[in-house]
Parts: structure tokens; C-alpha cells; sequence
């Protein structure tokens, strides 16, 4: 028969144990992050997503570029990745004085030629590609460049680009060479074309004279008179004011909520000497409202930002970059390369180890 | 008289300490009120009544001790995706203790949440990261609340007390000078670091009314406490032997906001082995206050050798919108099984929440939804043991679901640095305990 004391020495040495059981923690991570708009800050790939050793291009790259040659820009179409490049001069003329550090001059390089590229089996990352487009009319001048394929529903690949006098367009099937269709459309560069929200027929963004503007189509051939964005006004600046907008690319996301919103990614450039890719959205392709911030986490300047949605989570980006930008001679020319980056930036793409 | 003054000793003992608690508003508290869903403010007598009504205590029909574990398992998603909101765990501890003294009924009751991982957790919020605001923190304190009551006739019982909470208050001072060729060697700096815990109480009372044997009334009212933490953060150098520097870093965060409640309860038995309770509990959620910090940051170098910006910081608090709600309860317990040797309940309860917290439009993301929970418990008395024991020895159980109803959160802005998500998620939980009465 258990005695009152006993009982009592009973209780305490549970309620001991009980009080010496509590309060062992553990570290506790803090919430996740998400974000479904795609504003970024995207970060570079890293060599296990892209599927290319650090040896064969920098860290980040979309692709391997040969010694020397440059892109200032591509775009993501039926899995191919199309881009502009060009190699040096062997015997350049003076890098022209009145240009920004980040920008090539052109006139140091071979014409550019427009290359599509396949992508890797072993990461998200492209093999060098092949000349797809070069300059033959006379208004192209003697290069073409900034291309921006749409794939329709039959599998043809209609590739807008830019030339000397405008912006130009070709057609190929799902394989097979490009061939001219119309040209010069507008005088502008930077072409992006997208379905209308009611997927009826076509806008194009482009640039003239460092202003973004906008044309509508029916049938992705023959658009109406373009007009320039209609940005909402908004109070917030950057650190410098800024001077002119490049190379927009648009593309369609829908967020969990269901709403789809159309992504203008452009390039800022600011009175400071910043080159900087940033965003503005719209739900029907007329009214933007802009975010006042850079899309890239990188320090180095960046531009013609194109993106590339995977996902209702994921949105990748090709956009080009100078890696090193910050040990650069002065006066030496920018190797500007191609570069994948990823929103949001806590998420990856590394391939399957399956 | 002798034991009045020993009880008045004891509350003022009580109210001159300091401790740190939270109440268990999210996940309940005592064994037997979580399983009937919390609707027990009308006739609760065990050691939750230090939560739910301390008017109880007085109604007690003797000294009882409950000691009770739950665990509940949040699976909270966003976007279908798991949120990182980790498992609560905690020893539940009940005390009541009731004399008589000139026909009038005294009870003093004591009770005490302890979380199994952490005595205490503060986060601050990123504005960015969508968090589940009522289950990241919220619940990971302690409670630990104290109360009185006393009946002065058989159908009426009137009970008061206070429950603790600690706010915090960081200085981190850095005094001295730097040198820029050798920070290493030449530099002579030095820091004192000063934490406060100071200790804030607020009031639970009850009332508990009994106008027919098988009819009760209970109301209880629990205060309102703000938790705050502030961390300032200062230095004074003098640079190289050329300048002072100045700074200033000056944050107030609210971490933990407990609403005053009132909750007016019913218990009913249409017949001795049914016993119905219905509840509703208004919270004053709109007088929350933001959650995100204000910051106040200032730097000056005299004289000004290189030039600094005006502003590098500082933000202020964010209004939450929130509304008040009011929740309502309702348990059954059915006396399955009630001879002189063995009593056997069985328990189910229902409350549904419905969200303080609006659609999250702005910057903020504060990630809640409306939630379903039942419940489903059992109890088990030993009644018949002496002269082991001079009382009852009961065993107790608990089943918990919630669900949250799924939410869209759609943004203002089309360019937020979130952007639209939706919410929804389950909660499973599991109690057990052990009453044990002396007559």
C-alpha cells in the first residue's frame, strides 16, 4: 500500500521529469519566401542548372560564346535559344569615345548574325548555336540582330529582328532556314511580340530613340501605327534619374490566384552611367505599372532582359551581362555575354539526379 | 481569518513577481475544455478555469492537479507548397486549490503552459515572406497565469486574476576610437551590451451563475497586452583620429498582441448523462497594433571628411486593417458510463474562427484563413481509491482537427515583390492527461 509520502514523492517526480522534458528546441528556419509576380531579383544560374562547366563559359552563362565574341542580347522559343553575336576585328578602328563603358561598339566587330542554339540534356543551359539569319537586304545594312521568335500553333517559328533601317520579319518551320516575310515594319530595334490578352492577335514592343512603344496586330504581320507604353505614374526614382528604356521582352505569367498579368522587362539606363534590367505589368497590354527596382541581383550592368516563364513558379531570364565589369581597363571593350537567371531566387533548376 | 491573510499574501507575492507567459489562445488549454472545443466558461471547475474562467475555481469540489501533454502539427501551405510553421508541443499544468472559510468557498488557482522546444521565441517580421502570423510565434511562450475567486452563496461564483508577459528592451552601445591602417592592432573599441525583460501583466476575471442545477451561465473577460521589443543601438568613435562617428539605430517591433476577450458561455443537461455547452467569444483584433517595426537610423560624421547620405534607413509601422470577430463554440460531453467505481465521457466539440486578418493587398503578408475544428475526447475516472487515494484519479484524451479554408491573396500591385498566392492548410493535434482530485 503505497503511503501518502510515497505518493507524494511519486508526484513530484513526474511533474520533475515532465518540466525536464520541456523546452528542448531546436533552430527553426525562418518563412519561406515566395513570390509568383516575377519581379525578381533573379541571380545567376549556377554551372550545375545551366549544365556548363565554369571552364567553357562564366559562371551563369546561357551558353558557350567562342573567344572574343560578343551578344548583347537573346530570347527563349521552343526550346531553342536565339541570340545575336558577333567576333572581334582583327584590326579594329578606335572604340568610339562618347559610348558607355557597358556598351559595345560594334563597329570593332564582324556583322552580326542571328544563331539559334539547342539546349543541353543536363541542364537548362545551350550549346553554341548556328547562324539561322544574316544581312541581306538593303535595308538590313550589313548585320541583324535583337531577334525575337514567336512559335505558332502549326509549329512555324516567325522570328522578328532588327536590321539598319527597322524591324524586320522571317519565318521557318519547326526546322529548316528563315525566310524573309516583311521588312522594315518600323523603324525601331528591340522587337518582343506577344498574344493579346484575349489571344486574338499580337502586340509588339519595341524601342525608338530610347523610348518603348507598342503596336497591335492580328495577325503578327501587319500592325496597326504603334504608339509609345502607357506607363501609370509613379512616385518612386531611382538613385539617378533616368534617360532612356531598351530592349523590352514580354511574356504572359499567371499567378496561383488565376490572374494572368503581362511582364514588360526593359532595360533602364539612368543619367548615373547604370544599365539595369527592371519591370512594369499589365493585365490587358495597355496600362503598366512599373516597379522601381532592378530584376537582377548582380552588381554589374545588364540588359535586354528577356524572359522566360516555366512556371507558375519559376520565370527564367536571358538577359546579357558583363561578367567582370568591375576590373575592366578603362576604355577596353565589355565582353558582353549571355546569361540565365532565375526568379525567385531561392528556387532551382538542377537537373533530376534520377 | 489566518488563511485569508495567507491567500492575500500569496496573490500580492504573485502580483509583485515577474514572469514571462502567453496564453494558449491558439491551441486551447486543460485536456477537457480543448476536447469540448473551449465551450466551458459556463461550468468549467478543473485547472483550466485559470484560462477559461478562474469564476470556476470556487466551483471546484476540491484540490486538483492537471497535468496534460498536447502536440498539434500545423501543415500550412502556400501556393501548395508546406509553410515552415513547426510543430507545438507543451506540458499543460493546472492547479486549483479551494477552502472554505465561514460558509464562503476561496479557491486559488494556478496555471501554466510550457512549450517543449522553447521557453520563448521572437521573430521579427520581413515584410516580404509571407508567414503564418497566428501559428510562427505566437504560440511559442509560456503562460503562466494566477487568480482568486471565491463563492459567496452555491449559485454564484466570481473569480479574477493575472496572466504575465515579458517585453524586451536591447542596448548594444560601441564606444572608442578606430584606425584605418590597423583596425587590428591600434583600434580601441568597446561595446556593452544591456538587456532588459520587463514584466507586464494583464487581468482575467469570470463569473460564473448557476440559476438551476442543470443550467449555467458563465462570462469571462481576459485583458489586453501588448508585447514589445525595442533594441537600440549606438556608437560613438572617433575615426582615425580625424572624426567622430555617430549612429543611431533605434527599432520598436510589436511581436505579440493578445485582443481583450469577452466570452459568455451556456451548459445545459437536457438529462444526467448529457451535458451541452455553447459559447461565443468576441476578439478585439481591430485594435491590434503593426506588426511591422518602425526604425529610426542616424548617421553623422563630424567633421563631415566624406559625405554621407541623409537617409540610409528607417521605416514606420504599417497599419493591420485587422476586424474584430467574434467566435463561437459549442461541446457535448455525453457520461457514457457513471457508477461508483469508474466514470467514462466521451467529448466532441466545434468552434469555427473566422480570420482577423483581411486579404493581404498591401506590403503586408500576413497569411491566415478561416478555420473548422472539431474535436473528439474521452475521460476516464478512477473514483473508488482509497485509501490509496483519497479522491480520484482521471485519465484524459484528446483528438484535434482544424482546417483552414483556403484564401487568395491578390495584390494591389501587379509588380509586388509577392505577388498573388493562396493559403490553406490542416492542423492535427493530440492531448493527454492526468487529473488527479483529493476530496
Amino acid at each position: 500500500m503505497m503511503r501518502s509520502h510515497d505518493s507524494k514523492r511519486a508526484l513530484s517526480a513526474l511533474l520533475l521529469l515532465a518540466l525536464g522534458c520541456a523546452s528542448i528546441g531546436s533552430d527553426a528556419a525562418f518563412p519561406d519566401p515566395v513570390q509568383t509576380s516575377g519581379v525578381g531579383p533573379f541571380r545567376l544560374l549556377t554551372s550545375t542548372e545551366t549544365g556548363l562547366s565554369e571552364d567553357a563559359a562564366p559562371p551563369g552563362s546561357a551558353l558557350p560564346l567562342a573567344e572574343g565574341e560578343v551578344s548583347d542580347g537573346g530570347m527563349v522559343a521552343g526550346g531553342r535559344l536565339y541570340y545575336a553575336s558577333a567576333a572581334p576585328l582583327a584590326d579594329p578602328p578606335e572604340r568610339d569615345a562618347s559610348l558607355a563603358a557597358y556598351q559595345v561598339d560594334w563597329a570593332r566587330y564582324e556583322a552580326r548574325v542571328i544563331r539559334a542554339a539547342a539546349g543541353r540534356t543536363d541542364g537548362v543551359g545551350f550549346d553554341a548555336g548556328e547562324v539561322v539569319l544574316e544581312a541581306s537586304e538593303a535595308w538590313e545594312g550589313d548585320a541583324v540582330f535583337d531577334p525575337w521568335v514567336v512559335v505558332l500553333e502549326d509549329g512555324t517559328r516567325r522570328l522578328y529582328y532588327a536590321a539598319e533601317e527597322g524591324i524586320g520579319i522571317a519565318e521557318a518551320g519547326a526546322e529548316g532556314a528563315f525566310a524573309r516575310v516583311a521588312g522594315p515594319v518600323f523603324l525601331g530595334r528591340g522587337p518582343s511580340v506577344v498574344r493579346t490578352a484575349d489571344d486574338a492577335g499580337f502586340l509588339m514592343f519595341f524601342e525608338r530613340d530610347g523610348e518603348l512603344r507598342v503596336a497591335s496586330s492580328l495577325d503578327g504581320v501587319a500592325f496597326l501605327p504603334d504608339e509609345p507604353v502607357d506607363f501609370l505614374a509613379t512616385e518612386e526614382m531611382f538613385d539617378a534619374p533616368e534617360l532612356t528604356h531598351h530592349r523590352p521582352g514580354a511574356a504572359w505569367g499567371t499567378m496561383p490566384s488565376g490572374r494572368r498579368t503581362l511582364r514588360l522587362y526593359f532595360e533602364t539606363r539612368l543619367e548615373d552611367g547604370t544599365q539595369l534590367p527592371t519591370v512594369a505589368a499589365s493585365l490587358d497590354g495597355e496600362s503598366f505599372e512599373r516597379r522601381i527596382a532592378s530584376v537582377f541581383a548582380g552588381e554589374v550592368p545588364a540588359g535586354a532582359p528577356a524572359p522566360w516563364v516555366r512556371s507558375e513558379e519559376i520565370t527564367l531570364m536571358v538577359f546579357s551581362y558583363v561578367p567582370g565589369f568591375e576590373d575592366m581597363e578603362e576604355g577596353a571593350d565589355p565582353i558582353r555575354q549571355l546569361a540565365l537567371g532565375i526568379a525567385p531566387a531561392h528556387l532551382n533548376v538542377e537537373p533530376s539526379q534520377d | 481569518m489566518v488563511k485569508l491573510t495567507r491567500l492575500a499574501a500569496l496573490l500580492v507575492a504573485l502580483l509583485s513577481s515577474t514572469a514571462s507567459a502567453t496564453p494558449p489562445d491558439t491551441y486551447g488549454f486543460g485536456n477537457r475544455s480543448t476536447a469540448l472545443g473551449g465551450a466551458v466558461s459556463a461550468d468549467v471547475q478543473d485547472g483550466s478555469s485559470n484560462y477559461h474562467n478562474p469564476a470556476g475555481l470556487a466551483m471546484s469540489d476540491g484540490i486538483h492537479i492537471d497535468i496534460d501533454y498536447m502536440s498539434a502539427t500545423p501543415n500550412l501551405r502556400i501556393n501548395d507548397e508546406r509553410s515552415s510553421v513547426e510543430r507545438f508541443g507543451a506540458l499543460q499544468l493546472g492547479l486549483v486549490v479551494p477552502v472554505e472559510i465561514e460558509g464562503v468557498t476561496f479557491a486559488f488557482g494556478l496555471g501554466l503552459v510550457l512549450p517543449d522546444q522553447r521557453l520563448a521565441r521572437t521573430r521579427s517580421t520581413i515584410v516580404e515572406r509571407p508567414r503564418w502570423e497566428l501559428f510562427d510565434t505566437r504560440s511559442h511562450r509560456v503562460f503562466l497565469a494566477s487568480h482568486l475567486a471565491f463563492s459567496p452563496v452555491d449559485w454564484l461564483s466570481i473569480g479574477a486574476g493575472i496572466a504575465f508577459q515579458a517585453p524586451s528592451e536591447l542596448t548594444l552601445d560601441i564606444r572608442g576610437a578606430l584606425s584605418l591602417t590597423d583596425p587590428e592592432g591600434d583600434s580601441r573599441l568597446e561595446h556593452q551590451f544591456k538587456g532588459d525583460l520587463t514584466s507586464i501583466r494583464y487581468v482575467q476575471a469570470g463569473i460564473q451563475i448557476r440559476p438551476h442545477e442543470r443550467f449555467s451561465i458563465g462570462l469571462t473577460y481576459r485583458g489586453e497586452y501588448t508585447l514589445a521589443n525595442r533594441i537600440i543601438a549606438t556608437a560613438d568613435v572617433r575615426v582615425a583620429s580625424i572624426a567622430d562617428l555617430l549612429f543611431s539605430l533605434d527599432t520598436f517591433s510589436t511581436s505579440l498582441f493578445g485582443p481583450q476577450q469577452v466570452s459568455l458561455g451556456f451548459a445545459f443537461s437536457p438529462c444526467d448523462c448529457l451535458r451541452v455547452g455553447l459559447e461565443v467569444t468576441w476578439y478585439d483584433w481591430s485594435a491590434h497594433p503593426s506588426l511591422i517595426p518602425t526604425e529610426q537610423i542616424l548617421l553623422e560624421l563630424d567633421p563631415a571628411i566624406v559625405e554621407l547620405p541623409s537617409e540610409i534607413g528607417g521605416r514606420s509601422a504599417i497599419p493591420m486593417d485587422m476586424h474584430d470577430t467574434f467566435v463561437p463554440r459549442i461541446g457535448i460531453e455525453w457520461h457514457a458510463i457513471d457508477t461508483d467505481a469508474i466514470e467514462f465521457d466521451v467529448r466532441a466539440g466545434y468552434v469555427y474562427e473566422n480570420s482577423p486578418f483581411p486579404v493581404q493587398r498591401g506590403v503586408g503578408n500576413f497569411v491566415d484563413g478561416d478555420r473548422h475544428t472539431t474535436t473528439l475526447g474521452f475521460g476516464l475516472k478512477l473514483t473508488d481509491l482509497r485509501p490509496t487515494l483519497p479522491g480520484h484519479l482521471g485519465f484524459e484524451a484528446y483528438f484535434l482537427y482544424t482546417h483552414v479554408v483556403p484564401r487568395t491573396h491578390v495584390k494591389d500591385s501587379l509588380v509586388d515583390s509577392v505577388g498573388d498566392y493562396t493559403a490553406d492548410g490542416r492542423i492535427m493535434g493530440v492531448g493527454v492527461g492526468v487529473e488527479i482530485g483529493f476530496e
